[in-house]
């Protein structure tokens, strides 16, 4: 039986597709150059590159490589303001973690977003933060990993997940975590948590049939009930 | 106390018998090196030697810090490390010691599995000092279990601190400093390693706090609890001397992050670390080398 559920946030609980494509936009319209376009972005993105990647890699390819530092600092001042508003909530999520709530299941989340404010504010501006008995940061654990290679990120998300472990009294095998990446599958079954992948167009697709998949936050209610 | 010191002549050894010295406590120094006339030149390996030594002496603990590290050699690597750790466990149990603290290391721990890393995460570790210090870990906990001895294994993290070793990290930037002024520090595929480094004053508060533990077997990280990269501290020696520069070398393979988790220590030993690396302790250690 379920009784500790753990949901990645970025791509997860949250659509932030919009909010990625307007941290490229916006700084490099700051600096009056034209971004990387979206196809490129998503494209990249998908092979798990870094933002710090896309930029560089694009100001390789137009020869404008002496842009990186104000891009780097106008992309700092982005993330600095209130960016909530291009955060998007999954669909049918609201609904569902009420549903799930009542079935004294226990919900955590964690993440690797660097930007702890910008998490805690959406949380509270959706109203489902009270949904959640704990928000787990890299911050928290003390991680400074700048570094965002496959290996650092499924280093990260294991991390995460073992502290939310090594706290909880809930066993292994009554805990399921719903995540959109193969760094969150990675980090799953290398501590031997069940997973549940979150189909997300824009950033990742699991290649392994034999995990439970879902397309949508409407979903989750029969895929735990399949879990169990 | 009465506290018995093997390795007396190395980093760790030299100055915890300085600390407990200190500290008012009477102080057993024992070395195979001869470079140092206070301390007793006896080899772990001399049994008839080592169990007349601790018969006329009756120590109430002892510090198990001497180890040979010599990696190109496996076989002395095992016979020195693991024989002279029964001979001495052997003489613990005959005289009845109080205490036996056994200093291990973070090597045991190998590939990161998650951070910080606990007394639980998995041991793989990947060298031969390592596989030997895993090994001596066991030897020790059947010790405890069997012959009633009570034993702490302490795995301490990378240790810093003045006259350390020329081939460690601050050292060699020191070095590189004087030099030339050009700080070498690698970059791997995943980025800069981060470590966590411990200052020898903080490791010699942790054993002196052991020996006050009254449990029957016990481990222990003995670090920090933070990270910091080598790019971190050359920047500290950028602060100093702005003419100094940071030299990059890409280093084309990954490399094991680590940091370790000291909430055991913390509640049991009351162990907290005090010491940070700064720019005027890096000053100091400079305008002492640039002396000698």
């Amino acid at each position: 039986m379920t009784r500790l559920l753990i949901f990645d946030f970025d791509d997860t609980l949250v659509n932030n597709h919009y909010l990625d494509i307007k941290s490229f936009e916006i700084p490099y319209k700051m600096v009056s150059l034209d971004p990387p376009s979206k196809y490129e972005i998503k494209k990249l993105r998908k092979k798990g590159k870094t933002a710090d990647y896309i930029i560089k890699n694009n100001l390789k390819k137009n020869n404008l490589k002496k842009f990186y530092n104000n891009i780097i600092n106008e992309r700092e001042k982005f993330f600095s303001k209130d960016q909530t508003n291009y955060l998007i909530l999954q669909n049918h999520l609201e609904k569902n973690l009420a549903k799930i709530k009542i079935k004294n299941i226990e919900l955590n989340i964690i993440t690797a977003n660097k930007n702890k404010k910008l998490v805690l504010q959406f949380l509270k501006q959706k109203k489902i933060i009270k949904y959640f008995s704990k928000v787990v940061f890299m911050d928290d654990l003390n991680i400074k990993l700048d570094n965002r290679d496959e290996g650092n990120r499924i280093l990260i998300k294991r991390s995460l997940l073992y502290s939310i472990l090594k706290k909880s009294r809930i066993k292994k095998n009554e805990i399921l975590y719903i995540g959109n990446s193969l760094e969150d599958f990675k980090a799953c079954e290398n501590l031997q948590i069940n997973f549940i992948h979150f189909q997300n167009d824009y950033l990742s697709k699991l290649v392994n049939n034999e995990i439970i998949t879902i397309n949508s936050m409407s979903e989750l209610k029969n895929a735990i009930r399949i879990m169990i | 106390m009465k506290i018995l010191i093997t390795g007396a002549t190395g980093f760790i050894g030299n100055k915890l018998m300085e600390h407990f010295k200190s500290k008012k406590h009477i102080v057993f120094g024992i070395s195979r090196s001869k470079t140092d006339k206070k301390i007793k030149n006896i080899s772990l390996d001399d049994e008839t030697k080592l169990k007349n030594y601790f018969k006329r002496n009756k120590f109430d603990i002892v510090i198990h810090l001497g180890s040979t590290l010599n990696d190109d050699n496996p076989k002395t690597i095992f016979d020195e490390n693991i024989s002279s750790l029964i001979t001495l466990l052997e003489c613990c149990r005959i005289n009845k010691i109080k205490k036996f603290i056994f200093a291990s290391s973070h090597i045991v721990y190998g590939d990161t599995n998650y951070l910080p890393i606990d007394e639980i995460h998995h041991t793989n570790p990947k060298n031969n000092y390592g596989i030997m210090k895993l090994i001596n870990e066991n030897i020790c906990k059947m010790y405890s279990m069997n012959y009633n001895l009570d034993i702490a294994i302490l795995r301490i993290s990378s240790v810093y601190g003045k006259d350390q070793s020329e081939k460690l990290l601050i050292p060699t930037l020191i070095r590189n400093y004087l030099v030339s002024k050009e700080l070498n520090i690698h970059k791997y595929k995943n980025g800069f390693q981060s470590m966590d480094l411990i200052h020898i004053d903080d490791v010699c508060q942790a054993i002196e706090s052991t020996c006050k533990l009254k449990d029957k077997f016990d481990i222990f990280n003995i670090a920090t609890g933070n990270s910091i990269t080598a790019m971190e501290i050359a920047k500290i020696f950028l602060k100093i001397d702005k003419t100094s520069k940071i030299k990059i070398k890409k280093i084309n393979q990954t490399t094991n992050h680590f940091f370790y988790d000291i909430s055991k220590a913390t509640k049991k030993l009351k162990f907290k670390p005090k010491i940070k690396i700064t720019q005027k302790m890096i000053k100091s250690w400079l305008d002492d080398s640039r002396i000698t």
